[in-house]
Parts: structure tokens; C-alpha cells; sequence
């Protein structure tokens, strides 16, 4: 009997102490500042709960910006003065934004494509960190103003940490350095002009990493579909195609490629990464003797490059990339080479691999008919939880409520009751302390599961209390036969990208394994 | 059983009391999804959400709806949300709030900013894929395999209608009281779902239970 009192009193002070370490914390001092700090972990929080980027973009008022030989380089949005007057460009005065193109119409297709930005955004990596918080970016609020057509977007606020939980990047500075990005891809002969493929006939962009032994390059590649992938087979096997002359000087002058444009094809990227130390040996004995052939070849090099003709490929209306090309492309595939030499720091190509991904969405999600500036964007703390007054009153109402629960549950059940309620405050303690323990972000819906959970949890209790020591196998049996279905659906909820049914799925999984476990190991002992 | 028939009645013409009143005047949306203007107030000393509050209240009152948020976390600088705001409130928004910090905010450098309402349709998509078709087919196969002796025409009935009911009188209760339409009842609405889920599995699970106790005793 004083055994079975002993062991009664060692389970209740076990979950007291549980009670205290999730309720209360464990404050330890720090080192450095010397204060107390609860060294257990903090709640996640959604952006509803906790506050969000905000970011209004209004339409550009902008013009065109010429450089010295009258070509279009860009806007006033790109350039500041100073940069115009040292470069000596022209800035016009034709507005980016005509009215013609200032439309309601125009207005949504911005939207739209915001919010294909926003569903479409993945920074790839090439590290195995962590990407905190990365399926909440999903958790937006978009609207436009159909008047003057400004576009209000909420995004959460979310790093990219690495394995020591330091910050790397800061992952919604470059979902915000997407949405100003009027997007749109553009293939075209270098002199005329003339579009062959746009945006339209793109199938998908991607950013991808090639780890050779020596390092690693990274690319943007662009896949067509299959007009574009006929039409690309056609210009590079035709008149696209490099002249024969032009491959052999291509073979001797390795460099040269890369002045023009940072580009090869995939194909020939590691060929040409082994021959490129032998190269450049070569190239330094043959300079002298170059040098003095070169003047006589001058007049024939110019000769030959007017009649090789040239594709040039435009990406957010700027040109990234001019070159005839030694094979047809016949896949359909064009890789950008971003890198000229293989990287070894990880970090560095991170950093790459994030710059191509920000690319690869843009390109992603269609070309914006509306150039758009960054009028705010700043972090706003949520107005759901600053009202202090009206936290400690939504806490306070819950409580109560569970008290007047578990009052009628030890007025029923007497001692047994009694017992009970001290293990459901103690499936509490657990379940929320679970909850930081595994990195779960509670938005409003997550807390709609705790609270299902909680409910499902006393109805279980009460359960268990009516049944008898015998048939309380058969009632586990029945009770987890039941919960199946929402099991599942936590299980689905889980698996979703989008941030608000992740927290609900995910409150909703622990808690339910939880609920069965913890009444197994200490309910069920406590009534017995 | 006449009972079963009355409540179904009243949930009915609740639900299209509710379709008209969505259908004419749509839904009381929460601030966040309407159209509403915004202004931001700054400092170079910490700025309290309280003393912007009574500013608010004083110059446009507090019957309009609003809220003020904390912007960045230098404490310094609040955004002013309100479903309704004229350049002339926000000049005398602005001297108050000079007044009250000795602040040299000017007028012209404080916009308001007009930002759009949320569409419905647009709030409401992502939960249609994931929690309304995904889980429902889900669950209808494990019921269809579970349930199998109960009849799957009942359990196709019951598994989507009931749902699909609770939503609809949810969000027509919503929209007849004028209730805001936003996170909460979103989040309430996924809620709805789940229990109504868990409510159906447990009758199931006892009619599957009578339903073989008769055919053992049979």
C-alpha cells in the first residue's frame, strides 16, 4: 500500500515537474550578458501570429534609358543619374509604363504572376542546411488595387539557417528581389533583331548544380517545348551554326569565349574545364608570335565574323548571352554557364545557386506586362497579438474553460478524477513542450488543432474512467481504429507546401501520437 | 426521427438565407481582405501603439475599423490601418502625433496609401485542393474498405454531405450575423471539418459494430 503511494506521489511530481519545464521554462544564466534565459525553446510562430513582410509595389513611372550607341539598356529604375551621366547614357523621355498598358486587365495579369512568383519560389542549394521556415512562404495575402494599381503583398519573414542555426540568407530578400523583375526571355538574331522564340515556348527553367572533380558550376538551364526545341535545332544547325574557321580559332583562343559572353553549352563545359590549364600554357608561348600575325589576320577576322551570324538571348529585356553555336542543339536545352571557373566553397555556391534559382522563378512564372517599383517593404509585427489586453483575456477564457472541464470530470470520477485531471494538465504540458521540441509553426489553424486535440484527449480520458481495467484494451483498439481518418488527414495537411494546413497537420500528427502514447504510459497506470 | 427532419429544415434554409445574403451583400470581410488605407508614422524615439491609438480615436473615432501595428522592430515607427481614411484626417493624424513626440513628420512624406480588398475565391483556393478533394478520397477509400458492410452509396452520401453541410452552415451563419470573414473563420473552418470527420468515423465505427452484433446474434 505505501509502495503503491510512494510510486502514485513519484508519477505526480514527474508531471509537475513537466508542468513547470513547459509552463514556466528552465531559466539558466548566460554567459555573456550574465542574465537568466529560458533555455527551453521558444514557440514558432506563423506570420498571422508573429508579423509579416509587407510590400507595396506601385507602377513605375520610369523611362527608357539609351546607351551611347542609342540602344535600349534599361530604365531610370535601374540607373541612378550619376551612373547615366558617368556612362554617359541618355535617359529619354518615354515612359517604361504607356498608357495603353495601364489597365485593369494588365493590373490582374501582375497579380497573377506575383503569386506565381510567390507559389513557384525554391532557392536551390547545394549544402544539406536547412531551409527554416521555407514551406510558409506560401503563406501570403495578395491583393491590387484596381485603381491605380498598386499591389499589397504579406509574406513571412524567413531565413535560411545552416546546421549551428546561424543565419545564411535571408530567404524573403530574395523572394522580394523577384517581384519587380518583369520577367520574359527572348531569343534573337544579334543584328537584326528578329524574335525567334519568347517566353512562350519556354517549358521550364531551372537552376542546376554540375559537381565535377575539380568543382562545381553552376547553371541556369533553359528548356523549350516543342516548337522551340524545332525552332533551336533549326537556328543552330542552319545559319546559327559556327563557320568552320571560327571553331579553330575558338580551339586556339580559349578566353575569347568567355569575354563574349559567360556561356557554353552544358556539353562542352567539362571538356572544356580539363583542357583549360593546358590552354592557357599555350596561350602565353603563342602570344608573342600572335601578336605579330595578328594585325595581318585583323582585316580577314573582320570579314568573317560579318558573315557569321549570331543568336543573342534576351532575359528581363537585357542581353545575357550572344554566340553562334559548334553543335545543333537538338534537346531543346540551353545552359547558361554562370561561373567560368569550379567552385570549391560551398558558400559561394550557395550563394550562386540562390542567384540562379531567383532567375529560374522569374522566368517561371511569365512576363509582366506592368514594370513595377518597390514602394514599401518592411516587417510588420501582427496585429492579431499586440493587444496585450486582449491575449491575457483569450488565455485566461481558455483556462477557465478547462478548468470547468476537469472540475466536472473530478466531481463524476471523485479520486480517480481527480488523478485523471492532473495527467490531462500534464498531456498539456507535454503536447505544447512536443510542439517546440519539433520545430512546428503555430498559425491560427494550429491552434484550432490543439484545441481538437485537448477536446479529443478529455472525451478519451472520460473514456477511460467509465471503463473497467479489463476492457480498456479493447477501448485503445477502438479509440485508434476511430482516429484513423484524422490521422490521415494530419498526415496529408502535413505533406502540404502551403504553411497554414502544414501547422495544422503537423499540431494535429503529434498531438494524436501523443494522445495514444501518453495516455498508455501515464493515464492509464495513474487511475489504476 | 420527425426531430432529424426539422433540424435538417432549419440548417437548409439557413444555408440559403446565407447564399442570398453572400449573393447580395458578400461576405463582412476582416480588414486585412478589404480595401482599406494605411498610413505610417515614425519617430526617432520609441513611438507607443497606445498614444497612436487616442490620436486615431480623437481625429476619425473609433467606430471605423482599424488596427495599428508595430513596424520593424526598432519600436520607433507604426502603420495606421483603417477602412477608411481622408488626407485631411491623416494631416491632423500627423500633428497630433508631432505634437505628442516633438516630432518633425511632414505631411507629404506620410501617404496614404490606398491598398485593395482580398478576393474570396482567392483566400479560399489553396484549402480547396489539399483539404477539400485530397482527404475526401482519401477517407472515402478507407471507409469504402472499412465500412464496406454499412453500403457504399450511404457512405459516399454521409462522408461528403455532411462536410460540405457544416461548411455551408458555418460560413452562412457567417455571413447572415455578419461576423468578419477571415483567418479565424478560416482557421475555424478547417476545424469544423476535421471534427465533422472524426464525428462520422465514430458513428460508422458504432453502426459497423451494431451492424455485425445483429449478424452474429442472426
Amino acid at each position: 500500500m505505501k509502495e503503491n503511494r510512494l510510486k502514485l506521489i513519484t508519477k505526480i511530481l514527474a508531471i509537475l515537474i513537466i508542468c513547470l519545464i513547459s509552463f514556466a521554462g528552465v531559466y539558466v544564466q548566460n554567459e555573456n550578458s550574465k542574465k537568466m534565459t529560458n533555455g527551453v525553446i521558444g514557440y514558432k510562430l506563423s506570420k498571422d501570429l508573429q508579423g509579416y513582410r509587407q510590400i507595396v509595389l506601385e507602377v513605375s513611372d520610369a523611362t527608357k534609358v539609351l546607351d551611347k550607341d542609342g540602344k535600349l539598356i534599361g530604365n531610370t529604375d535601374d540607373y541612378s543619374d550619376s551612373s547615366i551621366e558617368s556612362n554617359e547614357y541618355t535617359k529619354t523621355s518615354d515612359v517604361v509604363n504607356t498608357e495603353d498598358v495601364l489597365n485593369v486587365e494588365n493590373y490582374q495579369i501582375c497579380r497573377d504572376i506575383i503569386e506565381a512568383k510567390l507559389n513557384n519560389f525554391k532557392l536551390k542549394e547545394f549544402s544539406d542546411d536547412v531551409i527554416d521556415n521555407a514551406a510558409t512562404i506560401q503563406d501570403y495575402n495578395i491583393s491590387v488595387n484596381k485603381e491605380n494599381g498598386l499591389i499589397y503583398i504579406q509574406i513571412p519573414e524567413t531565413s535560411k539557417k545552416d546546421a549551428a542555426g546561424n543565419t545564411k540568407c535571408n530567404y524573403t530578400d530574395y523572394v522580394v528581389s523577384t517581384l519587380t523583375n518583369i520577367g520574359g526571355l527572348e531569343l534573337r538574331d544579334s543584328e537584326t533583331d528578329e524574335v525567334f522564340l519568347t517566353e512562350e515556348h519556354v517549358k521550364n527553367v531551372e537552376a542546376i548544380c554540375n559537381n565535377t572533380g575539380s568543382g562545381a558550376y553552376v547553371y541556369l538551364q533553359i528548356e523549350f517545348d516543342k516548337f522551340g526545341t524545332d525552332k533551336l535545332k533549326e537556328l543552330t544547325s542552319g545559319e546559327y551554326a559556327t563557320v568552320e574557321d571560327e571553331k579553330d580559332e575558338a580551339a586556339e583562343e580559349p578566353d575569347k569565349e568567355e569575354n563574349e559572353g559567360e556561356a557554353t553549352e552544358e556539353s562542352n563545359k567539362e571538356e572544356k574545364e580539363n583542357s583549360e590549364d593546358k590552354k592557357s600554357e599555350e596561350n602565353s608561348n603563342k602570344e608573342k608570335s600572335e601578336d605579330e600575325t595578328s594585325e595581318e589576320n585583323d582585316e580577314d577576322e573582320d570579314e568573317e565574323k560579318k558573315n557569321q551570324k549570331e543568336l543573342a538571348l534576351y532575359i528581363s529585356g537585357r542581353e545575357v548571352i550572344t554566340q553562334s553555336f559548334d553543335e545543333p542543339l537538338e534537346d531543346g536545352k540551353i545552359a547558361l554557364s554562370i561561373n567560368n571557373k569550379a567552385m570549391t566553397d560551398v558558400d559561394t555556391i550557395d550563394q550562386y545557386l540562390y542567384s540562379v534559382s531567383t532567375t529560374a522563378t522569374i522566368l517561371n512564372s511569365g512576363k509582366m506586362p506592368i514594370l513595377y517599383k518597390v514602394q514599401e517593404n518592411q516587417y510588420v509585427a501582427s496585429e492579431l497579438t499586440n493587444n496585450e489586453t486582449r491575449n491575457i483575456i483569450i488565455i485566461t477564457a481558455t483556462i477557465v474553460i478547462m478548468l470547468i472541464a476537469l472540475a466536472y470530470m473530478i466531481i463524476k470520477h471523485k479520486a480517480s478524477g481527480f488523478l485523471s485531471a492532473i495527467s490531462f494538465i500534464g498531456f498539456v504540458a507535454t503536447y505544447l513542450l512536443l510542439l517546440r521540441l519539433a520545430n512546428v509553426t503555430i498559425s491560427l489553424e494550429g491552434i484550432v488543432s490543439i484545441g481538437l486535440i485537448l477536446v479529443i484527449n478529455y472525451l478519451f480520458n472520460m473514456l477511460l474512467l467509465k471503463n473497467k481495467q479489463d476492457e480498456k484494451k479493447k477501448l485503445y483498439k477502438e479509440v485508434i481504429l476511430k482516429m484513423v481518418p484524422i490521422f490521415a488527414i494530419s498526415i496529408i495537411f502535413t505533406l502540404v507546401g502551403w504553411g497554414v494546413l502544414n501547422s495544422f497537420g503537423m499540431c494535429m500528427f503529434w498531438g494524436i501520437i501523443l494522445l495514444v502514447v501518453y495516455n498508455w504510459i501515464v493515464t492509464n497506470k495513474l487511475i489504476d | 426521427m420527425k426531430k432529424k427532419y426539422i433540424i435538417i429544415a432549419i440548417i437548409c434554409l439557413i444555408i440559403i438565407a446565407g447564399v442570398v445574403v453572400w449573393k447580395t451583400q458578400g461576405f463582412n470581410k476582416e480588414l486585412q481582405y478589404s480595401s482599406r488605407k494605411q498610413i505610417q508614422l515614425g519617430n526617432s524615439t520609441r513611438v507607443d501603439i497606445n498614444d497612436v491609438e487616442e490620436i486615431y480615436a480623437e481625429v476619425v473615432g473609433n467606430d471605423t475599423r482599424h488596427f495599428i501595428q508595430e513596424v520593424e522592430i526598432f519600436g520607433n515607427s507604426v502603420s495606421i490601418v483603417s477602412e477608411n481614411m481622408t488626407e485631411e484626417q491623416r494631416d491632423q493624424i500627423v500633428d497630433k502625433f508631432n505634437e505628442k513626440y516633438n516630432g518633425k513628420l511632414e505631411k507629404d512624406k506620410v501617404p496614404v496609401i490606398s491598398i485593395g480588398f482580398t478576393r474570396v475565391k482567392d483566400v479560399l483556393k489553396n484549402y480547396i485542393l489539399p483539404a477539400g478533394i485530397i482527404t475526401i478520397v482519401v477517407i472515402l477509400i478507407y471507409f469504402f474498405i472499412r465500412f464496406k458492410n454499412i453500403g457504399w452509396k450511404k457512405v459516399l452520401l454521409k462522408t461528403v454531405g455532411i462536410p460540405v453541410l457544416a461548411e455551408l452552415f458555418m460560413f452562412s451563419l457567417i455571413a447572415i450575423c455578419r461576423i468578419p470573414f477571415g483567418r479565424i473563420s478560416l482557421a475555424i473552418g478547417v476545424g469544423i471539418y476535421v471534427a465533422t470527420i472524426a464525428i462520422l468515423t465514430n458513428n460508422f465505427e458504432n453502426e459497423r459494430k451494431k451492424l455485425q452484433e445483429n449478424e452474429s446474434k442472426a
